[in-house]
């Protein structure tokens, strides 16, 4: 609660409550979660326009190749977009949280092994690694919508687990060798307790920042498949016209909306533009919450804290070995 | 340091197991046509591949338009091109982030706020919509005046190189410049730069002499950060710019494992002695000690 009197994190939150209710709530206007597409535009009797109208024709944002209204599209895709973004970051946080305190209990040992298998995730785009395990099932037939969300968004948790576990592992294995930990050792104290009492308030508020810098990392991997032609939540091919056809996404969720007008982009920039204007605002009020979430927590004079060890991905492990030298030779 | 190269040799043929074990995930969860879990087919695969790749060279890969070429030479032109787009953006981002950082310590502490402020909204752009404001507003600027000033997508004849280098920069500029900001602040309040600003020095000949060398060394142990950032930008800039460099060929051959595998280990195996090499020398020169990454 604390954390609510920072103005970056209340104005992060708020935007983000605001779009998943405006989201939920268009089901009470429209039938559909969106207005009526507008097939063709007549004026005086004249054929002036047929889809994709500009946002000067079809307010605010435009329309796309169907007609339909992006402005209510992106919306009404809000609401798939934030929980499933939500949802794969907390699933990453918990498991990456139970694997790094099993790796820094037991299996800091074969950390040479875990190395080597690391380097992969320097070298190979995250955003690759999705499009490998991801693209094989577009083409089979005879699957159904639930199995195919559900391995898409288990793939989107799997693929970063390994550095997430090894980079929380590290810290753990770090923190580990404090001083007031090896005390408590001393004194007798089991590893459950040693985790329950005395690294519990340690974690607690790293853990907020890190779920936040999650749902960046998702946002923006979400934006990157966009144009690999990925739809998350299945998609579904419509007739445009005679024999054009089109794949759209069937739950309307941002990185669809990019990746179905991407190769349209120089016809109709608005229907690629727009969502990705939707991701980056999404983005900034995230990176806001982080912001204000570090700054109450340096505020804290009991615990001091370097919000750069937690940052990123592993990066940061070689700093934190400097800065905890300089700590302990103040 | 024998130790050590044994350690380096380890991690290396650990890594390069895991590739073959990554490129070849596909197989696991689908055959023939069937959604599952099949882990006899994926051993198949995997020994399959292992097979493969001794036997390299006369391997053959799909290109864009669905043509069926073989792999070499073809890979090391399209390497080149993806490694020539990749080093020149970073160059590129790296001077500009030297002179912008020279003027950030310049200027005043109001100023400095400001530009902090606006970083936090800068990083959070998708790389994405970089790309695609790019395109467009070339494309919107040649449609107005006729006037087309790079060219919006590649084909193998007539690649195009300014826009994508310069989309390209974009992103990572911003990060360097990040960091420059970061570390120079955390540079100036150390004693040295005090003794320095004592004896009278002037404020840029204390940055260009002490503050941007001790910047650049911390700048080395966070080059492959750096470089992960570029390779994904560049993964998605290569799909966007339709570029014939080496991630769109990845990308199309994600059905043939040994393909994926060569690109892959193209990319790692000389980065990975790059890397070694330029941190076992830092730390050697500049005795901070070497870090572990």
């Amino acid at each position: 609660m604390r954390y609510l009197r920072s103005k970056r994190v209340l104005f992060g939150l708020l935007y983000l409550l605001v779009l998943l209710i405006c989201s939920f709530s268009l089901r009470w206007f429209f039938e559909d979660g969106i207005p009526k597409p507008l097939s063709l535009l007549y004026e005086n009797g004249k054929l002036v326009g047929k889809p994709p109208f500009s946002p000067l024709d079809a307010p605010p944002l435009g329309s796309d190749m169907l007609g339909r209204n992006i402005f209510f599209l992106i919306l009404e895709g809000a609401k798939y977009t934030i929980i499933l973004v939500l949802f794969i970051s907390f699933m990453r946080l918990i498991l990456g949280l139970i694997f790094g305190i099993v790796y820094a209990y037991w299996l800091i040992p074969y950390k040479k092994w875990f190395n080597g298998v690391f380097q992969i995730f320097y070298y190979v785009p995250t955003a690759l690694l999705a499009y490998i395990m991801l693209s094989p099932i577009d083409f089979i037939d005879g699957i159904s919508r639930g199995q195919y969300i559900s391995y898409q968004v288990f793939i989107l948790i799997v693929i970063a687990l390994l550095p997430i576990s090894v980079m929380l592992g590290e810290e753990i294995h770090l923190q580990l060798q404090e001083d007031y930990i090896t005390a408590s050792k001393l004194m007798g104290a089991s590893r459950s307790r040693l985790l329950f009492k005395q690294l519990k308030p340690y974690l607690l508020p790293r853990m907020m920042v890190f779920f936040m810098e999650q749902v960046v990392q998702v946002l923006s991997l979400f934006a990157q498949i966009a144009v690999l032609s990925i739809f998350l939540g299945g998609r579904e091919m419509v007739t445009l016209e005679q024999g054009v056809n089109e794949f759209i996404s069937l739950s309307n969720e941002w990185s669809g909306l990019v990746g179905k007008g991407y190769y349209r982009i120089s016809l109709a920039p608005w229907v690629v533009i727009s969502p990705l204007l939707f991701f980056a605002v999404t983005i900034i009020s995230c990176n806001l919450i982080i912001k204000g979430l570090e700054e109450k927590m340096k505020e804290r004079p009991k615990q001091k804290i370097d919000s750069k060890n937690i940052k990123d991905t592993p990066h940061q492990r070689g700093n934190v070995s400097s800065q905890k030298f300089k700590r302990l030779s103040q | 340091m024998i130790q050590n190269i044994r350690s380096n040799v380890l991690e290396l043929l650990v890594t390069m197991v895991c590739i073959v074990l990554i490129v070849c995930l596909p197989s696991l969860i689908v055959q023939e046509d069937v959604f599952g879990f099949h882990l006899n087919s994926y051993i198949e695969s995997v020994i399959g591949t292992c097979k493969n790749l001794f036997q390299i060279n006369d391997a053959s890969y799909v290109m864009e338009s669905g043509k069926i070429l073989s792999l070499f030479p073809d890979v090391f032109e399209r390497y080149g091109y993806s490694m020539f787009i990749l080093f020149s953006a970073l160059l590129f981002s790296l001077i500009i982030t030297i002179v912008l950082s020279y003027g950030y310590t310049l200027s005043s502490v109001k100023i400095k706020k400001g530009i902090q402020n606006t970083l936090v909204i800068l990083e959070s752009l998708p790389d994405i919509l970089i790309v695609a404001v790019a395109q467009v507003s070339v494309i919107w600027l040649f449609k107005k005046t006729n006037l087309l000033l790079f060219d919006i997508v590649s084909v193998p004849n007539d690649r195009s190189y300014i826009l994508p280098i310069l989309c390209l920069s974009i992103l990572p500029l911003i990060q360097l410049f990040k960091f420059f900001v970061i570390q120079v602040e955390e540079e100036t309040v150390k004693p040295y730069i005090e003794f320095a600003n004592g004896r009278g020095f002037t404020k840029s000949y204390i940055l260009w002499i002490h503050i941007l060398r001790n910047v650049l060394i911390h700048l080395f142990y966070h080059s492959k950060t750096i470089f992960l950032f570029l390779l994904s930008n560049l993964f998605v800039l290569e799909i966007m710019f339709n570029m014939d460099g080496i991630m769109n060929l990845i990308k199309y051959n994600v059905n043939i494992p040994e393909i994926m595998a060569i690109g892959i280990i193209l990319i790692y195996v000389p980065f990975f002695f790059f890397f070694k090499c330029t941190l076992y020398f830092v730390a050697k020169i500049s005795g901070m000690g070497e870090v572990e990454q």
